[in-house]
């Protein structure tokens, strides 16, 4: 019964233990090899990659990862983001940071996420507001 | 009996500040947890394009929708995995590999356009119960509060029975119900701490001992572990000779008629078209579903071009630690069951959530007791329990709001919503503060609650063209029932708003 528990103990931990990775290198002819894979090492079979552009947001290259785990891809010409998409919470993405012979010819486009810092800053406002006035209540009581 | 006293005055004060920091993780787990039992119908209820009824099991044509959804993927012939429909799920989905699923409607066997659908909502509501959207630290905090509460629950168990046996009444409202309610839900208690604890703690403790195990060759205990106690279904490669496959719905009938114990569930395709061809049926029994749930399914392996059976995996060829860890699952994630058993869940959370809110309430009024010996009636904890219990209801469904209320196609869709939902949350925190009473600060949460749940139906029936109405005479019951749901909750908040004030037993809550 014991032996039992403890497998099901280690077994409960190594089901989870189950995330994406994928990395890139760069052959030096303008091509780079594209490696995914489970943190298991079982490879990412299946899983879309996408090579999205940085200038223009657009998708420049679309394809699954085939049984050997990896894809050999052209290196963009502009900054580039990869994305691997294996379904909902399987999702990853990287900046690319392999440049083409030359470097990048066109420059990223500087996006700045409004709802992030919209919603941050107001959620911080609040907070502290609310510490703020709590102390200064205090002191009304304490003084009176 | 000095020592006893000692012992006794330590163990009370371990149980208490234990609890007042389980209860901040705890629960918000069990909320978020609450509302994770409905996630597949709350899933139907996000994408517009699984709106559909649910088919007959005995109708769906298999032949015409494994073979549209194969064509989509791009017709692969390995690691190929079919969800079949449920009560829990109308639609069928396909997968190879790890590729994303497509889904595919049984009335017409068409592809659902789901490209712009993700799950958001049940997503988020499912990483805030696991770790507090904190990732890897707030799994390990989750899990620490998780052991926590088997601490606070021996304890507590041990501190009642003594106090039964001294015969000596504790006479506070919040102690009583805290107690009898604890005592009541000690099962789910168990069964969730236990569970949180495994999988928040033992999660990051586990790649020591595989890395000692291996002497340095291994972190993950998972390889080493799972070849020895799942049964592989499938272990034959492809011969490379090409073979005619028999139809979908021929293999279906044939495994049905062979394995008739089996509620089959997925279906797995290996080496397909080829010689060496594998179907692989899978479910649980239907006179154990609680050892064959999730982790341990049941299988029957058939040739794909002859229907031959190859293999049939019952509880006889299992491991004795699959099937613990099978029931272990069934309890915490209920894989199979379908709304009765999930709405015994929601109520168990639900009473477990105030349990756990009456136990804070006990801490809560002998310090308000103290300090308003000392004129001093202001105190941060109330307030920030107010904003953590409370606050955090109309929070969530200001989210359910924004989902629909926001263009599926805007930018930063997904940012806004989460990032509204923790907006909303520190104004609530801000509000309990403002306003001196809590009961004030809770009234105008609940309006909101009821606001927000309100307008996500009409918006929800707005964006799809689904109102409950239409969902009633479609017979798409998931999203009614959903809809239905929301609907009871928004009303009930709104009527328990407006009569907060005639309600006597609340009065305990003046002044906090």
């Amino acid at each position: 019964m014991l032996k039992v528990f403890i497998t099901t103990i280690i077994l409960q931990v190594s089901l989870l233990s189950h995330s994406l990775v994928f990395d890139a290198i760069d052959n030096e002819d303008g091509t780079m090899e594209i490696m995914g894979m489970f943190s298991t090492g079982v490879s990412a079979e299946g899983a879309t990659l996408k090579v999205i552009s940085l200038a223009t947001n657009k998708i420049i290259y679309e394809k699954r990862i085939p049984a050997s785990g990896s894809l050999m891809v052209n290196i963009p010409k502009e900054p580039y983001k990869l994305l691997l998409d294996s379904g909902p919470g399987h999702r990853i993405e990287k900046n690319g940071f392999i440049e083409p012979i030359g470097g990048f010819t066109k420059v990223m486009a500087k996006k700045i996420n409004y709802a992030f810092y919209t919603t941050l800053i107001l959620s911080i406002l609040f907070i502290l507001s609310a510490f703020v006035l709590h102390f200064i209540r205090i002191k009304r009581v304490s003084s009176s | 009996m000095q020592v006893q006293n000692i012992y006794l005055k330590y163990l009370k004060e371990s149980h208490l500040y234990l609890g007042l920091f389980a209860i901040l993780f705890f629960y918000i787990s069990t909320f978020f947890g609450t509302i994770t039992v409905l996630k597949p119908y709350l899933n139907s209820w996000e994408s517009p394009s699984k709106h559909i009824t649910l088919i007959d099991k005995e109708k769906i044509d298999l032949d015409s929708s494994i073979n549209a959804g194969l064509n989509q993927l791009g017709n692969p012939t390995n690691k190929i995995k079919i969800t079949l429909p449920s009560s829990l799920k109308t639609s069928i989905s396909m997968k190879f590999g790890h590729s994303e699923k497509i889904y595919i409607d049984p009335n017409t066997n068409k592809i659902l356009d789901s490209s712009k659908e993700e799950n958001l909502l049940s997503d988020f509501f499912n990483q805030m119960h696991i770790s507090v959207n904190m990732s890897r630290p707030g799994q390990i905090l989750m899990g620490l509060a998780s052991i926590s509460i088997i601490f606070l629950t021996i304890s507590g168990i041990y501190l009642w029975l003594l106090n039964r046996k001294k015969r000596s009444k504790e006479k506070s409202f919040w102690f009583r119900w805290h107690k009898d309610i604890s005592l009541i839900m000690l099962p789910y208690i168990i069964v969730f701490a236990l569970s949180g604890a495994v999988l928040g703690v033992m999660l990051l403790a586990s790649s020591p001992f595989a890395y000692s195990a291996t002497d340095g060759k291994e972190t993950i205990m998972g390889k080493l572990v799972r070849p020895a106690v799942f049964t592989r279904a499938v272990k034959i490669r492809a011969s490379g000779e090409k073979a005619q496959m028999l139809e979908f719905s021929k293999l279906h009938e044939k495994a049905k008629s062979n394995y008739s114990n089996l509620h089959i569930k997925e279906i797995s395709l290996y080496n397909w078209k080829d010689k060496n061809s594998r179907i692989v049926f899978s479910g649980y029994l239907k006179d154990n579903s609680i050892l064959t749930a999730r982790v341990n399914r049941a299988h029957l392996v058939l040739n794909g071009e002859t229907g031959e059976i190859v293999r049939k995996i019952g509880l006889e060829n299992t491991h004795g630690g699959a099937q613990f860890l099978s029931a272990f699952y069934f309890f915490h994630f209920i894989t199979d069951e379908g709304a009765i058993f999930r709405a015994i869940y929601v109520i168990l959370g639900i009473a477990f959530a105030i349990s756990l809110v009456f136990g804070a309430f006990i801490w809560i009024e002998r310090k308000l007791s103290k300090l308003k010996e000392q004129k001093k009636f202001f105190h941060i904890i109330p307030k920030i329990t107010t904003a953590f219990t409370i606050g955090i209801i109309p929070a969530t469904t200001f989210s359910l709001f924004l989902y629909w209320a926001l263009d599926f196609n805007m930018d930063n869709r997904n940012t806004w919503i989460i990032g509204g939902f923790y907006t909303m949350w520190s104004f609530t925190f801000l509000y309990s503060v403002y306003k001196k009473d809590a009961l004030d600060a809770t009234k105008l949460f609940m309006y909101l609650n009821a606001i927000f749940l309100i307008l996500a139906v009409l918006l929800h029936g707005n964006a799809t063209n689904m109102y409950i109405w239409n969902s009633f005479s479609n017979s798409i019951w998931d999203i009614f029932a959903m809809d239905l749901f929301f609907l009871i909750c928004g009303v009930l908040s709104f009527l328990f708003a407006k009569n907060m004030d005639r309600l006597n037993f609340l009065n305990r809550f003046r002044g906090y």
